[in-house]
C-alpha cells in the first residue's frame, strides 16, 4: 500500500529561497522579522543587510552553486549571514557553533567548499586548520557596490547541504536544492498553519534542518521569530520564563525538550514536535483543547520532514500520513511492498527526496533507488529511511525504530523500537530506551527509562506482558534520573550498554528457591527461558511453553549438577508444576560424597626417576640442536682468519656443513624414533613410566628436524612412512603435529590443510593415551583441525577447518563435519569435484626433487644472510679488538662480543629481509585467484613462496607483533592499511590478502590460507576491513570478506560472507553472534588507536631492540664458543671439540633461560590483574618479555622440558604457581605470575591458559586458575577470569571464555565450552 | 522402499493406501493450545474426505487423538509448522523438529539417542527417536537398553525433508 499526501501541483512553484523571503519582505517591509534580546530588525532591515552582505560575498568572488560554510554563533548575524549566502546564489553548509574544527575541516573538504563565513571570535579556533575563511567584520568593513545574483541562479540550484553522522563514523553529506526546500516549507505549512501573527521560538542550531521549519516558515509568511539566547536553549525554567514573557505562540522542539517544561504555557497555540519518538504522556500533558499538536517525521535525506500527524490526548503517536506531494510506502527486504499492518522498511518518495549523498555514490545506489511504483516524475525516485514502520487501519503510520535495531532474542526478530514504543505509552513514562544486554551469560533485553511519576519495574513487566509476546518483555526495568545522551539530542545507547547493572538480575515476580533443588531448577530455567517469569506453581508444558525437547534440554542442565545426575524427563512429565518437579528432586537428591572428587596421583618417585633419565637426555638433546647452527657456524670461522684462507671457501664450507645438519637430522630423527620407540602400540600406559619415556624422547627428538621445510611436498608423506606411518598415494599434508606416528593411517588422495594437530598421544589423569587415527581415501581435513586418538574420517569426508574430534568420534564416508566439537554439517558433493591430474611416476620423482633442492634452497635463503654479519664482526674484530687472538676474560669477551653483534644482527635482519623478499618475487611474481592442480607450475611457485613465509616465522620471529609486521607483509604483497596490528597469521597468501586500517590481527590467526581438496588448490582474496579485530587461534577461510569494525573471538571462526555486517561480534566454533559487546571507553585515544609520534618513534626503538637482540646474543655466545674452541680443533682434538661444542650448547640453553627470568623480572616484576592502553610501555616490555621467552628461552631450553617433571618448577620461577606432579606438555604461556596450577592436571600440547587479550587496543591481563586433577586437552584455551574446578576435564580445542566457572568434576568441550555428554 | 511425501496443507491425498504425512503452517507465534485445536481440525477434515463421510469424531486419549475407526493418527508440533500423519494400516509415529543450534545437543545425544545414533544431525535422530516413542506408544525418556532394542525394533521409512525442520516417520515392528 502506498500512502500518497494530496495532490497539490500549486506547492511546486518555480522558487528559491531568496524569492520567498523577499516576496514577504516586499510584502510587509515594516513587520518584525528577529527579535534577539533588545534588537529587532524589521523584514526590510533584515533584507537590507543581507543584500550588503551577499554584495561583498559576490564581490569577493562566490559563485552561483557554490558551497559555502556558515560557522557563527547564534543571534541575527548568522541568519543575516544565512540569507546573505542564498541571496549569492551559493548554498551553505551550517556548523553549530560547538563544532569541533577537525569536522569542519573534514565536511568543507568533503563539499569542496571554497570557503568558511565566520566571525573573528572564531577565527582563532581554526588556526592549524585548512579552511579559507571570510569574516563578516572584515567582509562589512570593506566597500563593496551592491550586486545581483547571476541569472544562472534558479529552482535547481543547491540550496544548503548538511552533514549527518554515518553509522560508520564518517559524515555523509546531504545536499537539498532549492526546489526541495521552497516546496517543503509550502506543503508542510499546508498542514501546520503558522501565520503572520505568530510569534516563532527559534532554538534549533542552523545546522538541524528542523531549523527550516521554524526560520523559512516565519520568513514564509512573515511571522516573527523570537531568538533565544544561548543560555536558555539548555534551561528549562529559564525557556518556561521566556516562553511565557514573550508571548510566543509556536514552538518547534524534540519531544525531549517539551517533557522538561515545568508547567503549560498558555500562550503556546501551535507546538510541532519532531527528531525522535514522541511518548504517549507528552500528548496527554499538551494536547489541550485550544492548541495543536503535531508530530512530524523525516529524514534529512527527503527535505526536513515527509509526514505529520496532528496528535490528540487518547490517540496512539503515530507520524501520520504524507505531507502534500509527498507519498510513503512500506517494503519488505526484497523492496515488494508490504500489505496494510506488515511491519517494513519504511520508504519515501516526492519533490523532497534529495539527490543523493555527495561524493558518496556507493551508499547513493544503497539508499536511493529508482522508485518502481513511480506514478509521476516526482516520484521517480524513492529514498529508504531505514526505519521500520507499519500502516495501520486507518492509514497512520507508526514508526517503530530502526531496522538495524533489530535484534534476535531466543530466534525471534525484534525491533527494539516497537518495545520502545510501547512502553513510552505507559502511564508515567517519559523516555524508553530497550537495548540488548548480557546477563549471566545470557543476551536479555534491559530497558531504561525515565518516569515523571512513580512506576514500579512489576507494574512496567505486566502492562508490557498484556501487549507484547514474552519474548519481547524487558528481563529488566531500570529507572533513570536521566537519559544520557549523545550531542545531538538522541540516546547514547552505548552509554546504556556499558552501564552495569545491579546484582540482582532476576525478574522480581519470579519465587525465589527455597531448597537446593529449586535453586538447581530455578537458575536452569533462566536458561532456558530467559526474561521469563518462574512461579512455583507454574506448569512446565502450559504456562512455560515447555514441549519434549525443552524437557530433555532442562534434564541435561540439572544433570549438570552432581547432586541432580539421576534427574528424567519423566520427572518433569509427571509432577509438570515447577514446586513438585522440585519436590521430587530433593527426594532423589544424591549425597554430596557421591560428589567427591578423586585426583589420580602419581608416585612421587616415579617422577623424580622419569626426571632422572630425561635430565640425563636433555644435555644431549640441546646440544642436537646447537649443532645444528654452531657446527656450520665453527665451520665458517674454522676456514677463516688464518693465511691464505678465502672467504668463498669459508662460505661454502659452512653451508655445505649447513645442509648436512639439515639434512642429516631427518635421518637422525628417523633412526632415534625406530630405536628408542620401535612400532607404538595404542592403549593406556602409566604416566612417568617406562613407556612414557620412550615416547617423550622420540616425540622430543622428531621435533629436532625443520619439519616446516617439508610442508605441503610429496616428501612429507615420505617422512611420515619413514616414521612409521601408513599413508597412501597422492596424499598432500601440510604442516602438522603427530604424536604417534605409528598410529596414524592416511588413504589415497587425502588432502591435510595446514597446522593440523594430530594428538593420537594425550595425558588424562595420570595415564598416556596413545589411539589410532584414520583418515579414509580422498578425505579432507582442513586447516587448523585438531583431532585425538581414537578417530577416524571416513572416505571422502571432509573435516573443517578449526574443527575438533574428540577420542571415540567418527566422521562416516562423505560427510562433511564442522566445528568444535565437530558436528555433521552437509553430505559431500563427490560429482562436482574435478579429477585430479595424473603423473607418471618419472614426474613424481621429479617433483620429490625439486622440493628437495626447492626445501634447501630455502633453508639457505635464510642461512645466508649470516654471513655479512660474520664478516662485519670479523672485519672490526680483526681490524681494532683483536678478542680472538688476544686472551681477554670470557665475560668481557662476550660483552664486547655482543656489542658488535647488535649492528650485525641488525644487518643480518635486514639481509634476510631482503634476500627472502627477492626470493619470492623471483620464483612468484603475482599470484592470481583461481584453482590449479598440485602438479602444476603455479602450485610449486606457491610452495616456494609459502615456504619462505614459513621459515620467515622461525628466522624473524621478533618481528612479529612489532610495528614493523606489516611493513614485512606489504613487501610480500600484501595490501596493509595503515595503524594495523599483526602479532602472527599463519596460512597467509600475502598477494590475496587486504587488510583494512586500524585492524588487529592477534596471535596465530590462520588468515585466508589456500584451499587443497582432490588435488586442486584453490586461491580467492581474503579482505579484512578497517578497525576488525580477530582474536587469538581465529580461523579466516580464504575467500572471506569481512566488514568493518567486526569482532572475531578468540579460536573462533568467520560465518559466510552474507551473514556478517559492519560492528558484528562472532564467537565459536560454528561461530554464534552477539548482539553487544562489551565496550572500552575512558582510554584516551592517543593510548589506542591514535598514538602521537613520540609514542610511536619508542615503540618502534624497544620492538627493533626486541628484534634485534635475541640475534645479537646469539651471535655473540656463538663467537665466544668459537674463541674457547678453536684452539681445541686447531689442535685436532675432535671428541673433545664435540664435547666443548655440546656443553657450551648446554650452558648457553639455561643462560638464556635464567636471562629471562631475569629480564622478566626486571622489566614488568609481577602481573597483575589489569587493563592498559596498547600505546603504553608496559604492554611493549610485557611484550619484550614474551617475544624474549619465546624466541629464546623456549627453543634453546623450554622447550625440552615439555612433558617433564622439571618444566613446572622452571615456570615457578618465571611467577606461576605450580602445584606437585604437574604434566605440562606446552609452553603457552604469556603472564606468568597470573596461572595457578593445581596438583596432578595434566595441561596437554599446544593448549594454554589465555591471560591477556587485545579487545579495543586495550591490554586486558587477568588470572586462571586450573584446579587439581584437571585433564587440559590439546589446543583447548582457557581465558583469564576463569577457573576451572578440581578434577574437571576439557576437550581438545575447548575455548573457556572470559570469567567463566567449570564446576568440579565435570566435563567440557567446544568451542565456547558445552558440557560433554558422560 | 519409497520416500514418502509430505503435504501442504490443503493438499490432501483422495485416497489412503498406507500412509499420509500433511503439513500445516502455523502463523507465526501461533501457541501450542491453538496449535494443536488447528491440527484436530485438519485431521478430522483430512479423515472425513479419506473416509468419504460428512464428520469425524476424535477420541482424546492420553497419548494423543484417535480416530474411532480405520485410521491411525500422530501429530507433532514445531515452531511454525504442525505435522499430521495418517496410516490405513499400522500404527505410526510422526515428529517434526525445527533445526536451531541446541547448545546441549551433545548432552541430549548422550542421554536419548541410541548408541548408534549419536551424533550427526542431532534434529533428524531427536524426530526419529520421538518418532519411535509415538509408534511404541511409550513416553519420552533416558536411554537403557530395553529402549535401545525397542527403537531399533522400529521401521523407519525415510522421508523427504523441508527446509528449517527434520521430519521423521516411525512404525512399530510388523511383527508386533
Amino acid at each position: 500500500m502506498i500512502l500518497r499526501g494530496p495532490n497539490r501541483p500549486d506547492l511546486l512553484q518555480s522558487e528559491t529561497l531568496p524569492d520567498i523571503f523577499e516576496a514577504t519582505a516586499r510584502r510587509m517591509p515594516d513587520k518584525i522579522a528577529l527579535i534577539s534580546g533588545a534588537r529587532t530588525l524589521s523584514y526590510a532591515e533584515l533584507d537590507a543587510a543581507a543584500d550588503r552582505l551577499a554584495s561583498h560575498l559576490l564581490a569577493n568572488g562566490v559563485k552561483t552553486g557554490q558551497i559555502m560554510g556558515l560557522w557563527l554563533p547564534r543571534g541575527p548575524e548568522l541568519l543575516t549571514a544565512q540569507l546573505a549566502i542564498c541571496k549569492a546564489g551559493a548554498a551553505w553548509l551550517p556548523f553549530d557553533a560547538d563544532t569541533p574544527p577537525a569536522r569542519i575541516d573534514i565536511c568543507m573538504a568533503d563539499a569542496q567548499s571554497p570557503g568558511l563565513l565566520t566571525c573573528r571570535a572564531f577565527l582563532q579556533q581554526l588556526e592549524g586548520h585548512a579552511p579559507s575563511c571570510w569574516t563578516i567584520e572584515d567582509l562589512l568593513e570593506s566597500d563593496a557596490p551592491m550586486r545581483r545574483r547571476s541569472s544562472e541562479f534558479g529552482p535547481d540550484s543547491p540550496a544548503y547541504v548538511i552533514y549527518t553522522s554515518g553509522s560508520t563514523g564518517n559524515p555523509k553529506g546531504i545536499l537539498i536544492s532549492q526546489r526541495s526546500i521552497c516546496h517543503f516549507l509550502r506543503s508542510e505549512n499546508e498542514v501546520l498553519g503558522v501565520r503572520a501573527d505568530d510569534k516563532v521560538y527559534q532554538g534549533f542550531s542552523v545546522a538541524f534542518d528542523m531549523s527550516f521549519e521554524e526560520i523559512w516558515i516565519a520568513y514564509l509568511v512573515g511571522a516573527t521569530l523570537w531568538l533565544a539566547p544561548k543560555e536558555i536553549t539548555g534551561d528549562p525554567d529559564a525557556l518556561t520564563l521566556a516562553l511565557e514573557e514573550n508571548l510566543i505562540s509556536v514552538l518547534h522542539a524534540v519531544p525531549t525538550l517539551l517533557a522538561l517544561l515545568p508547567r503549560d504555557i498558555p500562550s503556546l497555540r501551535l507546538i510541532n514536535l519532531g527528531g525522535e519518538m514522541c511518548p504517549q504522556s507528552l500528548v496527554e500533558r499538551w494536547a489541550t483543547q485550544d492548541r495543536l499538536l503535531f508530530n512530524t517525521y523525516g529524514p534529512t535525506e527527503a527535505t526536513v520532514s515527509a509526514s505529520l500527524a496532528r496528535l490528540r490526548s487518547g490517540e496512539p503517536v503515530t507520524i501520520g500520513k504524507p505531507l502534500p506531494n509527498y507519498g510513503l510506502l512500506v517494503v519488505d527486504s526484497d523492496l515488494r511492498l508490504a500489505p496494510q499492518g506488515e511491519t517494513g522498511e519504511l520508504c519515501i518518495t516526492g519533490p523532497g527526496v534529495a539527490e543523493g549523498y555527495l561524493g558518496r555514490p556507493d551508499l547513493t545506489a544503497e539508499k536511493f533507488l529508482a522508485n518502481p511504483f513511480a506514478q509521476g516524475e516526482h516520484e521517480a525516485r524513492l529514498y529508504r529511511t531505514g526505519d521500520l514502520a507499519h500502516i495501520d487501519a486507518s492509514g497512520n503510520i507508526h514508526c517503530l525504530g530502526r531496522v538495524d535495531d533489530q535484534v534476535k532474542i531466543r530466534g525471534f526478530r525484534v525491533e527494539l523500537g516497537e518495545i520502545e514504543a510501547v512502553l513510552s505509552r505507559e502511564a508515567g513514562i517519559g523516555t524508553a530506551a530497550v537495548i540488548m544486554k548480557d546477563l549471566d551469560g545470557v543476551e536479555q533485553l534491559v530497558a531504561y527509562y525515565v518516569a515523571n511519576a512513580d512506576v514500579s519495574p512489576a507494574r512496567l513487566r505486566k502492562s508490557l506482558s498484556e501487549k507484547l509476546p514474552p519474548y519481547m518483555v524487558p528481563a529488566r526495568f531500570e529507572a533513570m534520573e536521566t537519559m544520557p545522551r549523545l550531542t545531538s539530542g538522541k540516546i547514547d545507547r552505548k552509554a546504556l550498554r556499558a552501564l552495569t547493572l545491579a546484582a540482582s538480575s532476576q525478574p522480581d515476580e519470579s519465587d525465589k528457591p527455597d531448597s537446593d533443588a529449586e535453586a538447581v531448577l530455578f537458575s536452569a530455567l533462566h536458561r532456558l527461558f530467559p526474561g521469563q517469569t518462574i512461579l512455583r506453581t507454574a506448569d512446565f508444558f502450559t504456562d512455560l511453553g515447555g514441549h519434549s525437547l525443552l524437557a530433555a534440554r532442562l534434564v541435561s542442565h540439572l544433570r549438570e549438577d552432581a547432586r541432580f545426575a539421576n534427574a528424567t524427563v519423566h520427572d518433569i512429565y509427571s509432577h509438570r508444576t515447577l514446586g513438585t518437579i522440585a519436590k521430587a528432586l530433593s527426594e532423589k537428591e544424591l549425597p554430596p560424597e557421591e560428589v567427591a572428587i578423586k585426583i589420580a596421583g602419581t608416585p612421587r618417585l616415579k617422577r623424580i626417576l622419569c626426571s632422572l633419565a630425561q635430565a640425563t637426555v636433555i644435555p644431549p638433546l640441546v646440544c642436537l640442536r646447537m649443532a645444528q647452527w654452531l657446527s656450520p657456524f665453527f665451520t665458517y670461522h674454522y676456514f677463516t682468519g688464518d693465511p691464505g684462507d678465502t672467504m668463498s671457501r669459508a662460505i661454502f664450507a659452512s653451508l655445505l656443513v649447513y645442509l648436512i645438519a639439515n639434512v642429516g637430522s631427518f635421518f637422525f630423527a628417523i633412526a632415534a624414533k625406530w630405536l628408542i620407540m620401535g612400532r607404538a602400540v595404542a592403549g593406556r600406559y602409566p604416566l612417568w613410566g617406562v613407556m612414557y619415556f620412550r615416547w617423550w624422547l622420540a616425540d622430543r627428538i622428531c621435533e629436532v628436524p625443520p619439519r616446516h621445510l617439508l610442508s605441503g611436498s610429496s616428501l612429507n608423506a615420505m617422512y611420515l612412512r619413514a616414521l612409521g606411518a601408513k599413508v597412501g598415494r597422492d596424499t598432500l599434508i601440510g604442516a602438522l603435529s603427530i604424536r604417534a606416528p605409528d598410529l596414524l593411517e592416511i588413504g589415497n588422495g587425502v588432502s591435510i590443510g595446514s597446522s593440523v594437530n594430530l594428538e593420537n598421544v594425550r595425558v588424562e589423569g595420570n595415564e598416556l593415551i596413545m589411539g589410532n587415527i584414520r583418515i579414509g581415501d580422498e578425505a579432507v581435513v582442513d586447516s587448523y583441525a585438531v583431532i585425538e586418538g581414537e578417530c577416524s574420517i571416513g572416505e571422502y569426508a571432509h573435516l573443517g577447518g578449526l574443527a575438533s574430534l574428540s577420542s571415540g568420534q567418527h566422521v562416516p564416508d562423505g560427510e562433511r563435519w564442522e566445528g568444535a566439537p565437530a558436528r555433521f554439517e552437509a553430505k559431500v558433493d563427490i560429482q562436482s569435484r574435478r579429477p585430479r591430474v595424473s603423473v607418471s611416476r618419472l614426474r613424481s620423482a621429479m617433483e620429490a626433487l625439486f622440493y628437495f633442492l626447492g626445501a634447501n634452497l630455502v633453508a639457505i635463503v635464510f642461512f645466508l644472510p649470516v654471513f655479512p654479519s660474520f664478516i662485519l664482526i670479523d672485519w672490526l674484530d680483526g681490524r681494532w679488538l683483536n678478542i680472538a687472538d688476544a686472551h681477554v676474560a670470557p665475560l668481557s669477551a662476550f660483552l664486547t662480543y655482543l656489542a658488535l653483534s647488535i649492528p650485525a644482527s641488525a644487518v643480518l635482519v635486514i639481509a634476510t629481509i631482503l634476500a627472502s623478499t627477492g626470493f619470492r618475487y623471483l620464483v612468484l611474481p603475482r599470484l592470481r585467484e583461481g584453482s590449479w592442480s598440485v602438479h602444476s607450475m603455479v602450485y610449486f611457485s606457491k610452495w616456494l613462496s609459502n615456504q619462505i613465509q614459513e621459515s620467515s616465522l622461525f628466522a624473524l620471529h621478533g618481528l612479529y607483533a612489532t610495528v614493523y609486521a606489516p611493513w614485512w607483509y606489504r613487501l610480500l604483497g600484501a595490501r596493509v592499511g595503515k595503524g594495523t596490528e599483526i602479532s602472527t597469521a599463519l596460512g597467509v597468501v600475502p598477494d590475496m590478502l587486504t587488510l583494512g586500517e586500524d585492524s588487529f590481527v592477534a596471535d596465530g590467526v590462520m588468515l585466508g590460507d589456500e584451499r587443497i581438496e582432490g588435488g586442486w588448490m584453490s586461491l580467492r582474496p581474503t579482505v579484512i576491513g578497517n578497525r576488525t579485530f580477530l582474536g587469538n587461534g581465529a580461523f579466516v577461510p580464504d575467500g572471506s570478506i569481512l566488514p568493518d569494525d567486526l569482532l572475531i573471538g578468540v579460536q573462533s571462526s568467520v560465518p559466510e560472507n552474507g551473514r556478517m555486517k559492519p560492528g558484528d561480534t562472532w564467537v565459536g566454533n560454528p561461530p554464534i553472534i552477539l548482539p553487544a559487546r562489551e565496550q572500552f571507553e575512558g582510554y584516551d585515544k592517543r593510548l589506542t588507536f591514535e598514538p602521537s609520534l613520540m609514542r610511536r618513534i619508542s615503540r618502534g626503538i624497544v620492538e627493533g631492540l626486541r628484534i634485534v637482540m635475541p640475534m645479537a646474543v646469539v651471535i655473540a655466545v656463538g663467537y665466544l664458543t668459537v674463541a674457547l674452541v678453536m684452539p681445541l680443533a686447531s689442535a685436532g682434538m675432535l671428541l673433545d671439540t664435540m664435547i666443548a661444542l655440546s656443553l657450551a650448547g648446554f650452558l648457553y640453553g639455561i643462560g638464556s633461560f635464567l636471562f629471562v627470568v631475569l629480564i622478566k623480572w626486571l622489566a614488568v616484576g609481577r602481573y597483575r590483574t589489569r587493563s592498559v592502553p596498547m600505546w603504553t610501555s608496559f604492554v611493549w616490555r610485557s611484550e619484550a618479555v614474551t617475544n624474549l621467552y619465546e624466541s629464546i628461552a623456549v627453543p634453546n631450553f623450554v622447550e625440552f622440558l615439555r612433558g617433564t617433571p622439571m618444566l613446572p618448577p622452571c615456570l615457578r620461577l618465571l611467577g606461576c604457581k605450580m602445584g606437585k606432579g604437574v604434566y605440562m606438555d606446552t609452553t603457552f604461556l604469556t603472564e606468568f605470575d597470573c596461572v595457578s596450577i593445581g596438583d596432578y592436571a595434566a595441561i596437554n600440547g599446544w593448549s594454554g591458559p589465555q591471560t591477556h587479550l587485545f579487545e579495543d587496543r586495550i591490554m586486558k591481563i587477568g588470572e586462571v586458575s586450573i584446579g587439581k586433577g584437571v585433564t587440559v586437552g590439546p589446543r583447548a584455551i582457557i581465558l583469564y577470569g576463569a577457573h576451572i574446578g578440581d578434577g574437571a576435564s576439557l576437550g581438545p580445542m575447548t575455548l573457556i571464555l572470559k570469567g567463566e566457572n567449570i564446576p568440579k568434576g565435570t566435563r567440557w568441550t567446544g568451542s565456547p565450552a558445552v558440557p560433554k555428554p558422560a | 522402499m519409497m520416500r514418502i511425501e509430505a503435504l501442504n496443507w490443503p493438499r490432501c491425498p483422495e485416497r489412503l493406501d498406507g500412509i499420509a504425512l500433511i503439513l500445516l503452517d502455523l502463523p507465526h507465534e501461533t501457541p501450542r493450545e491453538k496449535a494443536r485445536l488447528m491440527a484436530r481440525a485438519v485431521v478430522r477434515n483430512a479423515a472425513a474426505r479419506l473416509l468419504k463421510r460428512e464428520s469425524i469424531t476424535l477420541v482424546e486419549t492420553p497419548s494423543g487423538p484417535r480416530i474411532s475407526e480405520g485410521l491411525h493418527v500422530s501429530l507433532s508440533y514445531a515452531e511454525g509448522k504442525a505435522l499430521i500423519g495418517l496410516s490405513s494400516d499400522r500404527p505410526l509415529g510422526v515428529d517434526i523438529v525445527k533445526i536451531a543450534s541446541i547448545p546441549e545437543a551433545d548432552a541430549l545425544a548422550g542421554l536419548y539417542l541410541p548408541s548408534s545414533r549419536k551424533v550427526a544431525d542431532f534434529e533428524l535422530n531427536w524426530a526419529r527417536m520421538e518418532a519411535c516413542c509415538k509408534a511404541l506408544n511409550l513416553p519420552l525418556a533416558e536411554m537403557d537398553e530395553a529402549r535401545e532394542m525397542a527403537y531399533a525394533s522400529c521401521d523407519l521409512p525415510e522421508c523427504s525433508q523441508i527446509e528449517g525442520y527434520r521430519m521423521a516417520v516411525a512404525f512399530p515392528a510388523r511383527s508386533s
